[in-house]
């Protein structure tokens, strides 16, 4: 059957209603006609679609519908996403598989999807206007193809894309290779890199900043919120990488070098395979990184220095360095509430923050946040740890709480007469 | 009274001309010296006794006539706290008010010397040598009959007139009464300004002093700091202004009320809160303002007097000039008898006079009409000012005001999150500074326009609550932190921060260094091109200091804030010497 019959059979209201979807309630996830849902894939902070087999044709059904999200305790807003979530579940399938998806819009506009990066007949690939009608508020559409490649990919909407993707419709579309690789990852992780403009005060993202984001997730989640990535000693990691954000993102692995194996154009033969410690993934790229994982907690960021902040001003009065004087800081009394700070750096900010000297807008976390076993961790936005443990039992991905360094492993003040620093001279 | 004077003018040269006259001048001396002596002593005593004094009966103006104090026109030392000392005050030691009484006594003196009187009767004694030794002695008795009408009506005609006058004198105590209504709006409103000009001139000094720490570690631009300069020197000349105005209101009020001038710029005078304001109806105000309005009050006295004028003329013209006398001539015999005479009133020789009588009847009702039709419409103009005002007073005080305040402390939050810097802060305070002048403004048009109401509907104005404008700025006039989050828990919190590891930690020093070199190293440059843009070296690296301390005058308000930027080119300079020293590599 072509595309656009099936796209006439399947937008009849009744089709839809014989493959309700599934919602982000667990209890929902099997059904009594679906698969044993066992996703190989971990979505940090996020879920796997499961599917029904119809035949030999997996259905999918997703939903774009408005979605109240939480980026970290203290931050939300009404977004837009698939099923309940921003992003939306993970599909996963195996290459060769026959895919049937359902698309039932709830928004208040119409939508498509497109699948980003995947081989398929033109009249499927979800440009509205272009490859296919819109699907119009309370329309179920359906795509179906057949999975010609494996890999990393992305899906996302094709109409009022500006609209619908800053409100946070996206999410990751997996193929599985046929034959399987000789030596697979033990653990699997997928992330989605994006931006949003929620400005501080606000609960709905703005569509139409271009550049100057205040929120940079993975999974839709910021610093401190994001789940870490956990292996066990030993373990091979792999870290499937996304970016449907507006900004390139250099994302740096502490700790070890990585391999990349894998891109938009799937996954890469050994031979190609190249070490690195910072990868960047452009924007509507997509980068699988792997690594043997070693026992510590180990930074896993952009490398951008403000994609790791929460909030900012922007063109602000450089604080730092600025000694006020005894007549400047009459302003404390008469702008009560104002503090002179940053004179040292900026640090001094997030330590009131912490110390919870300071109230900020409401719906807003302060530019630098988190507590570490030794301090302020004094980032946001791109950042999670990868926490690998000795003895960490296989299929356990909660956090494992902070690491313990052995005695003597872990950086401490001296006496600085003991190493007198060597400056350049004349 | 004239008419009188002329007949006996008339009599005494008929006599004089068949008669020697000798006794009858002599007795007349004798009797009007004599009269004249007991109207002069009686005159003298209630002088003594009696003193024209103001009082305000019911909100009413009223003159009055009472026992001489003599503690009365010694200039008052009293301050008057509230309106109605002030009026107190007003009343009893105003040199205007004083001058005002004194020339309605004079008036009112006048008019009893006008009042009165019937002519003196005539009485003649003569004794004639005829031809031969025929002797004629003769005895005359007149009297003007027709002063027994003329007189009457003439002593109507001067009660019309002082209740004329006595009107119109209320009528300007009344007027000085509202221009000290006036005056009092006008030196709270310009002390409140004062008061505020003084506080935003203290807070965009502090900017401009932070705006220097800014300069001189090189975060900012010359251009940027020059710009909150600027915005603190204006703010100086409109404190001086203000300060003026403060002065004059003042002076104003002391000069009304009398108080000496030493003391005078000692008042204290509250501004007044508008939160009672009821809307008002026209057509009541009018009806109450027909009854009560002064102006209109004394303006209708010259309807009555017109109306008298020229009723007696229309009658009087017509009157001959009665006399009668009783004569007795004795010469061979006895012959007596009365004679009448008078003149025969052939011809209407006041018409043109009763003409002019009826229009200035005519004139005078026309006249109240005219000033009842302005008054309608200027009541109609007033109601609707202030209820306007009262609206944008209302949405000032429950509205913009509130919600600036919030807003203010919402963009301190986005402060604290470093999402505006302290200047765009600054910002929203100065909107705030902004929204007080008009509130104080709009205060200040709203009572002035509820006096002219007043003054129109010939009552005083009521007496409000203070208008405690301060409770818009956060902590208060002086900037107290109480109930909010504010500068004692911020030194607490610096204290806190202290005891952090950062502080003092030899990192942190090594990068002070390296900061203050990096400072010291650009500053030079910027002094440089401060130099040559200006010609003075202190222009550019520190104008707040500079600025201010070149154009202040000494005011109390203002001189702490001034010992402090004194000593600030002093710290800088220190600051510059360990700037040097650590650039030294």
């Amino acid at each position: 059957m072509g595309g656009g019959s099936l796209l006439a059979a399947y937008s009849a209201a009744g089709m839809a209603s014989n493959t309700p979807p599934v919602t982000r309630d667990e209890s929902e996830l099997v059904s009594d006609s679906a698969a044993p849902c066992t996703p190989k894939v971990r979505t940090l902070n996020g879920w796997t679609l499961p599917y029904r087999l119809n035949g030999d044709v997996k259905e999918f059904h997703l939903v774009a519908e408005p979605v109240e999200h939480e980026f970290a305790p203290g931050t939300r807003a009404t977004c837009w996403g698939y099923n309940g979530s921003t992003p939306g579940p993970t599909i996963e399938a195996v290459e060769g598989d026959r895919v049937r998806i359902f698309v039932t819009n709830h928004l208040p506009e119409h939508t498509t999807i497109h699948w980003h990066g995947i081989i398929l007949p033109s009249g499927m690939d979800g440009v509205g206007g272009l490859s296919q009608p819109h699907i119009q508020p309370g329309e179920t559409f359906v795509y179906e193809f057949v999975l010609r490649q494996h890999g990393t990919h992305m899906y996302h909407p094709h109409a009022d894309e500006m609209t619908q993707m800053a409100f946070g419709m996206m999410g990751m579309f997996i193929i599985h290779p046929k034959v399987p690789r000789e030596r697979s990852p033990d653990r699997d992780y997928c992330l989605l890199a994006h931006n949003w403009a929620l400005h501080p005060g606000t609960y709905r993202p703005d569509p139409s900043v271009l550049q100057d984001f205040d929120l940079w997730t993975f999974n839709s989640k910021v610093f401190p919120a994001i789940d870490p990535v956990v292996a066990a000693t030993g373990e091979r990691v792999r870290i499937r990488i996304g970016n449907l954000s507006m900004w390139n993102h250099p994302i740096h692995l502490h700790g070890v070098q990585f391999q990349v194996t894998g891109s938009d154009g799937g996954a890469w033969p050994e031979a190609l395979w190249r070490s690195e410690s910072t990868e960047i993934v452009g924007v509507g790229q997509m980068r699988d990184i792997e690594f043997t994982a070693v026992p510590g907690d180990w930074a896993f960021h952009c490398h951008m220095a403000h994609h790791t902040m929460n909030a900012m001003g922007r063109d602000l009065a450089n604080p730092v360095g600025v000694k006020v004087s005894e007549e400047a800081r009459q302003l404390t009394k008469l702008l009560p509430g104002y503090q002179p700070m940053g004179e040292g750096g900026m640090a001094e900010h997030a330590m009131h923050v912490a110390m919870g000297h300071h109230e900020g807008p409401e719906n807003t976390l302060p530019m630098m946040v988190g507590q570490g076993p030794h301090g302020p961790i004094e980032m946001g936005g791109m950042l999670t740890m990868v926490k690998v443990r000795d003895d960490l039992p296989k299929g356990q991905f909660s956090d494992p709480g902070w690491f313990k360094p052995p005695a003597g492993q872990v950086a401490r003040v001296v006496d600085p007469r003991l190493a007198p620093p060597l400056r350049r001279s004349e | 009274m004239t008419e009188v004077i002329e007949r006996l003018q008339r009599k005494f040269a008929f006599f004089e001309s068949r008669w020697v006259t000798c006794a009858k001048p002599v007795l007349v001396a004798i009797l009007a010296f004599g009269l004249s002596a007991c109207a002069s002593l009686s005159r003298d005593s209630s002088e003594n006794r009696q003193q024209i004094a103001a009082q305000i009966t019911a909100g009413e103006v009223e003159v009055i006539e009472r026992e001489r104090v003599a503690a009365d026109n010694r200039p008052s030392t009293l301050l008057p706290s509230t309106l109605a000392e002030a009026r107190s005050v007003f009343m009893d030691h105003s040199p205007i008010v004083q001058d005002r009484l004194l020339a309605y006594d004079i008036t009112l003196s006048d008019i009893n010397q006008s009042e009165g009187g019937y002519s003196n009767p005539t009485l003649a004694l003569g004794r004639f040598t005829g031809v031969g030794d025929s002797v004629k002695r003769l005895f005359e008795v007149g009297f003007s009959l027709i002063d027994l009408v003329s007189i009457p009506a003439a002593n109507r005609s001067l009660e019309y007139e002082l209740m004329r006058a006595r009107a119109q004198v209320e009528l300007d105590l009344f007027e000085g009464l509202v221009r000290l209504e006036k005056a009092w709006v006008a030196a709270g409103v310009s002390g409140a300004r004062l008061e505020l000009r003084q506080h935003q001139t203290l807070f965009l000094g502090a900017l401009a002093a932070l705006s220097a720490d800014y300069l001189e570690a090189g975060n900012i631009t010359e251009v940027e700091h020059q710009a909150r300069l600027q915005a603190y020197l204006t703010a100086q000349n409109e404190l001086g202004l203000a300060r003026s105005e403060a002065h004059g209101a003042k002076s104003e009020l002391g000069q009304l009320l009398g108080t000496p001038y030493a003391v005078f710029s000692e008042l204290s005078v509250p501004i007044w809160s508008t939160a009672q304001h009821a809307p008002l109806e026209h057509t009541a105000v009018f009806e109450s303002a027909r009854e009560a309005n002064k102006h209109l009050r004394s303006i209708a006295t010259q309807i009555p007097i017109a109306d008298n004028l020229r009723d007696r003329l229309r009658w009087a013209r017509w009157l001959p000039g009665l006399g009668m006398t009783i004569e007795v001539e004795r010469e061979d015999g006895t012959q007596k008898g009365p004679k009448i005479e008078g003149d025969l009133p052939t011809f209407d020789t006041q018409s043109d006079a009763l003409v002019s009588m009826s229009k200035r009847a005519q004139r005078a009702r026309q006249q109240v009409a005219l000033l009842e039709r302005d008054i309608e419409f200027e009541i109609g103009r007033l109601v609707d000012q202030l209820d306007a005002e009262a609206e944008v007073l209302r949405r000032l005080e429950h509205q913009i005001l509130p919600l600036q305040r919030k807003r203010l402390a919402l963009r301190q939050r986005e402060e604290s999150y470093m999402l505006i810097d302290v200047f765009e802060l600054a910002e929203e305070k100065l909107i705030l500074l902004e929204q007080l002048h008009e509130l104080i403004d709009a205060t200040e048009r709203y009572w002035l326009d509820q006096a002219s109401l007043s003054h129109q509907r010939g009552s005083l104005l009521r007496e409000a609550d203070t208008l405690v404008w301060q409770q818009f700025l956060p902590g208060g006039l002086t900037g107290s932190p109480a109930g909010e989050k504010g500068y004692d828990d911020h030194g607490v919190h610096r204290m806190d921060h202290s005891d952090h590891d950062m502080s003092g930690s030899a990192y942190q020093m090594e990068h002070e260094a390296h900061g203050k070199d990096h400072s010291g190293h650009r500053m030079t440059q910027g002094m440089d091109q401060a130099d040559r843009k200006v010609g003075n070296v202190d222009a550019g690296r520190r104008p707040a200091a500079n600025g201010v301390l070149g154009a202040h005058s000494s005011h109390q308000q203002s001189d702490s804030h001034e010992q402090a930027l004194k000593q600030k080119p002093q710290a800088k300079k220190k600051a510059s010497t360990v700037d040097g020293a650590a650039s030294g590599h």
